[in-house]
């Protein structure tokens, strides 16, 4: 199959999902009980009628199913909650943000402690968000990556040795135990027991370290576990054994030979990995304060601010499917065997 | 003896299963032997033989029957014998470190609520959302991939295609979502069950016994009303899960049905609802099983991630992840209230992936003969 013919298709399954999303979440916040403004506070009538207004609450369910996507596509759907925030003001703080002046990424600032001596932190934009989300999301990715991928090769390599028991039996815990245990468990040992690193907070790069390994350590296990069982099977396939007759060097057979299809498992596990990822960022930003679009959606479920809540649902899908379809593309760029299938079946 | 058993009746419901899991467990055993003697020739014979030689599988077996048999008679036994439920408050035993001597050996949080009986019931709602959750997965996963590989063609493609935009997707966030709003419903029919109680004015007539009072009595109602919503939330759990059965499934049926047995029966004009109940699913029965059980730890954990934010179960009932979230909190001055709740959930899930592993390499065809 020709691949725009592929993309073509993929684009169509990416609309229908989208359409499917929404109208679920607009499905669930119909049945959700009483009108969204029977608050226990009375609001002025001109107030409720221009939020009706807004909404369409009065017109029949297609339409406001229109509105509702409509509103969500500008992010201008006002929250229920909070009067001064919309979902647009949550997710990208800085463009609602007075603060005047060059906004920098990553930058060193000179800091007095308390004890008079002068030290340079290594600052991260304060912006919260879906920076802050991508930010925490992505070194997680990254760390299970490397982690996992590096810990199954070294067990492949030398299967059934003491270093393999280890590393799988490390790989187990990281799949058991859920990351609501180890989260508190790190903030309490490294944070305030060993006082290493902050176990709370957001700003500076420090902050991002624990988030990173509680959110990928379980990831790393199972890209450990792909990986070391992607390495067995191509293990002794005879390219490999030829190229080992050849008198290619050792590293170079892992990393040219071996590597290509061993880590086959692994991209296709990428999608799944990165869903994961995002509902754990749930947890992790809870755990240590980070002041992501995980802990506003918490937050927004807990004081069932439905509107924020389904704005930032459906963002997180648009944005996870979006992301899986570059992972099949480049998938398919990469490996021409693949070309006209699905990368995850 | 009369004075230290309270409630005879919630004792005899505990011997009773006491009773009865020591009998299957004896038959089990008397089973495993004379397989193991006899060197059975069938699948599940041979299936049972190399997960008898798997030590770890074993111990992980009866980890699980263990913990779980507690959790179902913990709370009786402690009902019965010492008086501790997992609802009752006792603020002046607020907050106790584990001791032998006060009966509370797990410990109390700061309202004096017994931690042992709330990790026991927790297990009960844990356990349960395993067994609702993954009864759920395996039906649809189990229809749904026999289905889709049986049909074949066009209608395997789009069913192939809707899994694998389920199976990428975050769904958990629709299941947060329907948990805000079932916890809305919940709220909704409380106001109005707590309105029609002050109408009435008069103390309700379910008071199970005189010395707790009606408070008690009221707490288990709302308890059961809770857990009767929250059934729902259990299977939106399972039905998250199922994608990754659907497609082992799939995957196993393509083989069969290319396999002279269903050819045959096709040949002879059987329907194909009847040559998938008669002929696809016994044989893909094993592979249910295997990740059924390899399944149970990831449903068990959706069920403590909700509860962990607060969305699972409500506030009187307890559940591992809402103990786990309000240990965390307080890990540095209470560390028994997260230590025991952590461990116990954990173990568990050790076991069940142990045996989901040991039940793998007995009945996964792949390795079948290998050894």
């Amino acid at each position: 199959m020709h691949i725009l013919s592929w993309l073509r298709r993929k684009c169509i399954m990416l609309a229908i999902t989208l359409v499917v999303v929404t109208l679920a979440t607009f499905a669930i916040m119909k049945a959700a009980p009483g009108n969204p403004y029977a608050t226990d506070r009375k609001i002025e009538p001109a107030v409720e009628r221009a939020i009706r207004k807004a909404l369409c609450l009065d017109e029949p369910w297609h339409v406001q199913y229109w509105c509702y996507v409509k509103n969500m596509a500008t992010g201008e759907i006002p929250s229920m909650r909070y009067e001064d925030k919309t979902p647009m003001s949550v997710i990208f703080p800085s463009l609602y943000d007075q603060r005047t002046g060059k906004q920098r990424i990553l930058y060193w600032e000179d800091r007095t402690r308390y004890d008079g001596t002068k030290v340079r932190v290594l600052k991260i934009l304060p912006d919260g968000g879906l920076f802050a989300s991508f930010v925490v999301g992505c070194g997680a990715l990254l760390f299970a990556i490397g982690v996992g991928v590096t810990a199954g090769v070294f067990a492949a390599k030398r299967r059934n040795s003491l270093i393999d028991h280890c590393l799988m039996g490390w790989a187990m815990i990281g799949i058991t135990v859920p990351n609501f245990v180890i989260g508190p468990l790190l903030a309490y040992v490294v944070g305030t027991r060993l006082g290493w690193l902050p176990s709370s907070g957001w700003g500076e790069l420090r902050h991002l370290v624990l988030p990173i390994i509680t959110l990928g350590f379980a990831y790393a296990a199972y890209f450990g576990r792909f990986s070391r069982g992607g390495m067995l099977e191509v293990l002794n396939e005879d390219y490999v054994r030829t190229a080992r007759a050849k008198g290619v060097p050792e590293w170079r057979i892992t990393v040219w030979h071996e590597l290509k299809l061993g880590l086959q498992p692994v991209v296709t596990f990428l999608g799944p990995a990165a869903s994961g990822i995002v509902v754990g960022s749930i947890v992790v930003e809870t755990v240590f304060q980070i002041p992501g679009i995980g802990r506003h959606l918490v937050e927004s479920a807990l004081a069932r601010d439905y509107t924020l809540l389904m704005a930032m649902t459906v963002l997180l899908f648009t944005l996870l499917s979006v992301a899986n379809m570059i992972v099949d593309l480049s998938y398919q760029l990469i490996d021409p065997r693949t070309r006209g299938k699905e990368a995850t079946s | 003896m009369t004075t230290f058993v309270r409630h005879w009746g919630e004792l005899a419901a505990a011997a009773a299963w006491v009773a009865a899991w020591i009998w299957i467990a004896l038959h089990i055993h008397a089973l495993r032997m004379r397989v193991a003697s006899g060197g059975g020739e069938s699948l599940w014979a041979d299936a049972w033989n190399r997960l008898a030689k798997n030590r770890m599988a074993i111990i992980s077996a009866w980890t699980i029957s263990v913990i779980g048999l507690a959790c179902l008679v913990g709370p009786w036994l402690l009902d019965a014998t010492y008086g501790i439920t997992y609802f009752a408050q006792n603020l002046p035993l607020g907050a106790v470190p584990p001791s032998w001597s006060n009966h509370h050996w797990f410990g109390t949080d700061p309202h004096g609520r017994d931690v042992l009986v709330r990790v026991l019931v927790g297990g009960q709602i844990s356990i349960a959302v395993g067994i609702v959750g993954g009864t759920v997965a395996a039906t649809v996963g189990t229809l749904y991939g026999t289905i889709s590989g049986y049909a074949g063609g066009k209608i395997d493609e789009v069913m192939m295609r809707i899994v694998e935009a389920l199976y990428a997707l975050p769904f958990m966030l629709i299941v947060i979502v329907l948990g805000a709003v079932l916890g809305a419903v919940f709220e909704e029919k409380q106001k109005e069950q707590d309105a029609a109680d002050a109408q009435q004015q008069a103390p309700s007539a379910k008071i199970r016994r005189t010395e707790s009072g009606a408070e008690d009595a009221k707490k288990q109602e709302q308890g059961a009303k809770g857990s009767s919503i929250f059934i729902l939330l259990f299977v939106a759990i399972g039905l998250v899960a199922w994608p990754t059965l659907a497609r082992v499934i799939r995957g196993q049926v393509l083989g069969l049905k290319r396999r002279e047995f269903v050819l045959a029966a096709h040949a002879i004009g059987t329907s194909p609802w009847r040559i998938i109940r008669w002929h696809l699913i016994p044989n893909i029965l094993g592979i249910v099983i295997v990740y059924t059980t390899l399944m149970m730890p990831s449903l068990v954990l959706s069920e403590a991630f909700l509860s962990y934010l607060g969305l699972g179960v409500p506030a009187p009932l307890a559940s591992w992840g809402s103990l786990i979230a309000d240990g965390a909190t307080v890990m540095d001055v209470h560390l028994w209230r997260l230590a025991f709740p952590a461990t116990i959930m954990c173990v568990t899930l050790f076991a069940f992936n142990f045996l989901g592993d040991g039940l793998r390499d007995a009945l996964d065809p792949k390795l079948r003969g290998v050894d």
